[in-house]
């Protein structure tokens, strides 16, 4: 084998073209997401265009007097796309990760329970006053993220005992799904009218009301957590190549791949739910319509998922902003039906082509 | 240079699958682990490589304790085949293979870790299957895929599975012959769980045969004999000489 001196240039050049586009693929989709975030600031009641909005941004940097349509933009429709962008790219590449460690593409970032435990925890919050700073959003906000981070830490408690099995945690993940519903609907139940629907509202998953604080704390969990999850790329390759035998016969620890990518897809997840509630199927859909794409290499997949999670949710908020102005519909409910004809195109036309 | 296994067992719970375990392989050959179903061959392997925690004993690649070494270091050293073949996951096959360069690159292969990949690949007949999706080829192509996957790693020992159960004839007798020259030429050392009598009496220097987790018997081809066999598989069976090979024929 070491003999052969000769090496296969078209195999080679091939593979280099397929790395080459799925680059392509990233960088592209990234500059649609920067540019999809300047034309939805520009829409609204308040109608401007994406060049007055670099112009709202630029102003704003350099400390001089904004007209009003500047600060609708910079104040509400920027961190409100920010916000989109970072709900959206951490969700996707959570998913991504945690169907990595599970190897199962069934497997959302919610699958361990955390997204029933921090509407539990909001509910805590709204309808009793329960937990952190009480009658504060600040207070709904944390209550949340601890009961979400609680619940991940139970799991992982429980499935450690059974050694960390990727079955162990989807299996633990799906009772606890249940029992927080089950205590979520108990609290709902029991809510008067104003109370309820605050809760209810809450679970919906909307980006309304989004600050640059808000903004800015779930962008810069979401860039941590998934520069994190990039550095374990390759070992996410091989957890979700084979069972874990075969994964610690290629160098990988598979116990300790599921604890750190795990902890940094509940981070994320957790630090973006708490504030929008809870936007379902970008964290399914995004790391399988990047699949379809690019492959499943996690050091291709992983920033792809991120952009086609971006889009979906940036795409499914200005949608839910204009389609029944002056309403707002939570872009929970926009993101799905916008999502799945999206995603079963993809996949029907991948299955067409593919063998 | 060699494979020293000591006393390795191993077990679930109360029960113990593989008990005292002992051989000795030298560099160069190619061992075949023989056994009915449930003798432990699967648990043999995998705890050789250190893959699964045993409950007494070890094995010793050139000197380091398998069982001891950290992740990466495992990685350079061995390669592993599983029986299930299946993935969860949709890879091309040059993607497959690549992994196996895995425990030896930085995050980004390299040139040299492509070139490998891509020289594997056509060392193992797979150029055109390279851009195939794994998932999309038969059995057979499968268990090829990732012995290109298990030979990029160049490890000093291969640990295979019923490797070469679901290929044709061809194929099983091209793919065991060129393990037996990697065996020759460079050293490699290969155990190999094999249910093919004959192939494993026209290609392997060892034999292992293993019944209810005890080894029976060690040596080369010479100790399966029909007595053995009938032992161990429960099977009347003639071992005879044909065209100076010894042969396997089920009564």
């Amino acid at each position: 084998m070491r003999r052969q001196k000769t090496v296969p240039v078209a195999l080679l050049a091939r593979y280099r073209a397929g790395r080459a586009r799925g680059a392509a693929l990233i960088a592209g989709g990234g500059l649609l997401t920067v540019a999809l975030m300047a034309v939805s600031a520009s829409l609204g009641a308040t109608g401007t265009t994406p060049g007055e909005v670099a112009g709202a941004v630029w102003g704003a940097l350099r400390g001089v007097e904004l007209t009003t349509p500047q600060l609708v933009v910079l104040h509400l429709r920027l961190p409100r796309g920010v916000m989109a962008v970072a709900a959206g790219w951490g969700l996707s590449v959570s998913g991504a990760a945690m169907q990595g460690i599970t190897r199962n593409p069934l497997v959302s970032p919610f699958t361990i329970g955390i997204s029933n435990a921090a509407a539990f925890g909001a509910s805590l919050s709204i309808v009793f006053g329960l937990g952190l700073l009480p009658g504060t959003r600040a207070g709904v906000v944390l209550t949340a993220f601890a009961l979400a981070l609680a619940c991940a830490a139970g799991v992982y408690l429980a499935a450690g005992r059974g050694g960390m099995e990727a079955e162990a945690l989807v299996l633990t993940g799906i009772a606890v799904n249940y029992l927080f519903s089950a205590a979520t609907s108990v609290i709902q139940y029991f809510a008067d009218e104003h109370r309820l629907a605050a809760a209810v509202a809450w679970a919906f998953g909307s980006f309304n009301g989004a600050r640059w604080e808000e903004a800015g704390m779930a962008a810069a969990i979401t860039a941590v957590c998934a520069i994190g999850l990039y550095a374990l790329a390759p070992a996410l390759n091989l957890l979700a190549s084979g069972e874990d035998e075969t994964a610690r016969s290629l160098g990988a620890d598979p116990a300790r791949v599921r604890v750190l990518a795990g902890l940094l897809a509940v981070m994320a997840t957790a630090g973006i739910i708490s504030f929008t509630g809870v936007i379902g199927f970008v964290g399914l859909a995004g790391p399988h319509i990047a699949r379809l794409l690019v492959g499943g290499d996690h050091r291709l997949l992983l920033p792809l998922a991120g952009v086609a999670g971006a889009l979906l949710t940036l795409t499914a908020d200005t949608l839910g902003r204009l389609i029944l102005a002056p309403v707002l519909v939570p872009v929970g409910i926009v993101v799905s039906f916008l999502g799945v004809p999206v995603f079963l195109h993809l996949l029907l036309g991948g299955r067409k082509g593919g063998g | 240079m060699a494979l020293i296994v000591e006393r390795l067992s191993f077990g679930y719970g109360k029960r113990l699958i593989l008990e005292d375990i002992s051989f000795r392989l030298e560099a160069g050959e190619l061992l075949g682990l023989l056994g009915p179903n449930g003798s432990g061959k699967t648990s043999l392997l995998a705890a050789i490589g250190g893959l699964r925690p045993v409950r007494g004993g070890r094995a010793l690649l050139d000197g380091a304790d398998l069982g001891e070494l950290p992740p990466r270091e495992r990685g350079k050293r061995i390669a592993y085949l599983p029986q299930d073949t299946h993935g969860a996951f949709s890879i091309t096959v040059m993607d497959l293979v690549l992994l196996g360069r895995t425990p030896h690159t930085g995050f980004w292969p390299g040139r040299g870790d492509r070139e490998e990949a891509a020289r594997v690949l056509e060392l193992l007949g797979l150029e055109e299957l390279a851009f195939r999706d794994i998932r999309s080829l038969s059995g057979g192509e499968r268990q090829r895929a990732l012995l290109g996957r298990a030979l990029a790693q160049q490890p000093r020992l291969l640990l295979l599975d019923e490797g070469t159960s679901a290929m044709d004839l061809r194929n099983q007798l091209r793919t065991m012959a060129l393990l037996r020259r990697l065996c020759r030429e460079e050293g490699l050392m290969v155990a190999a769980a094999i249910h093919d009598l004959n192939l494993a009496l026209r290609f392997c220097d060892r034999l292992l045969l293993l019944q209810k987790g005890r080894a029976c018997a060690f040596g080369g081809p010479e100790v399966l004999t029909s007595k053995a066999a009938a032992q161990v598989y429960g099977v009347a069976v003639d071992v005879v000489e044909l065209n100076g090979r010894r042969v396997v024929l089920p009564r």
